[in-house]
């Protein structure tokens, strides 16, 4: 076909030319949409993971210092740093439900009423003494809580960085 | 008074915890027990003098029901179970009678 003959086909047939190319052009934009759609919801995946990460480090770091305080039969501030643990998991569930597996949520929910438990027998030794017996218990559910969050920590890192 | 629906979550409970398909675990508290299911609402498990009770709460801590012995006696039951589960009475009975038999020989 010669330029000419190209010319003519261009000026009989202008408007199926230019209904084409503006399809061609509406395919693009919408791929291209689409991929930055996908993008976006990448982005904010990761930025809901890196948010529960560092929920759950806060829970595991509250958690330490229940044992720490613990050890040192500082009660009130047991009483305070269990709340929180439990307050961190109780956000992980509520903030980030996506993000969790049921198992993860399950491990959370144990993780809350374990925490839950060490501040009313933390609040309970305003009135009475706890016996050793009451110290091992308690000493017991800090050291569950801490399995349980720490696994939840390891699986959100390793997601983090693009386990499946 | 215990609705129908309350005495079946208690018989289905007792059911799975006996099949040992729902872990049951000890809490800080004296006689207190701790578990999940489907990561929605987590079940405690308690006893009071002679009153056992169950409560269930939601993810976000907030108490959903509270039933005891004395409306549904097959609360007990279920405590008795738990607590079974929970200080995993069965291996310990295991691992004390591998024990005695081994003493036989």
């Amino acid at each position: 076909m010669s330029w000419s003959d190209f010319s003519g086909f261009l000026g009989l047939n202008w408007g199926n030319v230019a209904s084409v190319l503006g399809l061609a052009v509406s395919l693009a934009t919408l791929a291209v949409a689409s991929k930055a759609r996908e993008a976006a919801e990448a982005a904010r995946a990761i930025a809901r993971r890196q948010s529960l990460t560092e929920i759950l480090q806060d829970g595991v770091r509250k958690n330490e210092q229940v044992g720490l305080f613990l050890s040192q039969r500082k009660w009130d501030i047991v009483w305070l740093r269990a709340q929180e643990t439990a307050n961190a998991t109780s956000l992980g569930l509520a903030r980030w439900p996506q993000e969790l597996s049921t198992s993860s949520k399950d491990n959370l929910l144990r993780g809350q009423q374990l925490a839950n438990s060490i501040a009313e027998v933390a609040l309970r030794t305003a009135s009475e003494t706890p016996t050793p017996r009451e110290i091992a218990r308690v000493s017991q559910a800090q050291v569950r809580i801490a399995q349980l969050l720490t696994t939840e920590l390891g699986e959100s890192l390793r997601k983090s960085e693009g386990g499946t | 008074m215990a609705t129908e629906k309350e005495f079946k979550l208690v018989e289905q409970l007792l059911d799975k915890t006996r099949r040992r398909s729902i872990a049951w675990e000890p809490t800080a508290k004296n006689d207190e027990f701790v578990s999940s299911l489907g990561g929605r609402v987590s079940f405690i498990l308690g006893a009071w003098r002679s009153t056992e009770s169950l409560t269930m709460k939601d993810d976000l801590d907030r108490v959903l029901l509270t039933v005891d012995s004395d409306s549904i006696p097959l609360v007990s039951e279920l405590y008795a179970e738990a607590r079974r589960v929970a200080l995993k009475v069965d291996e310990s009975l295991d691992s004390v009678l591998d024990q005695l038999g081994r003493m036989d020989v």
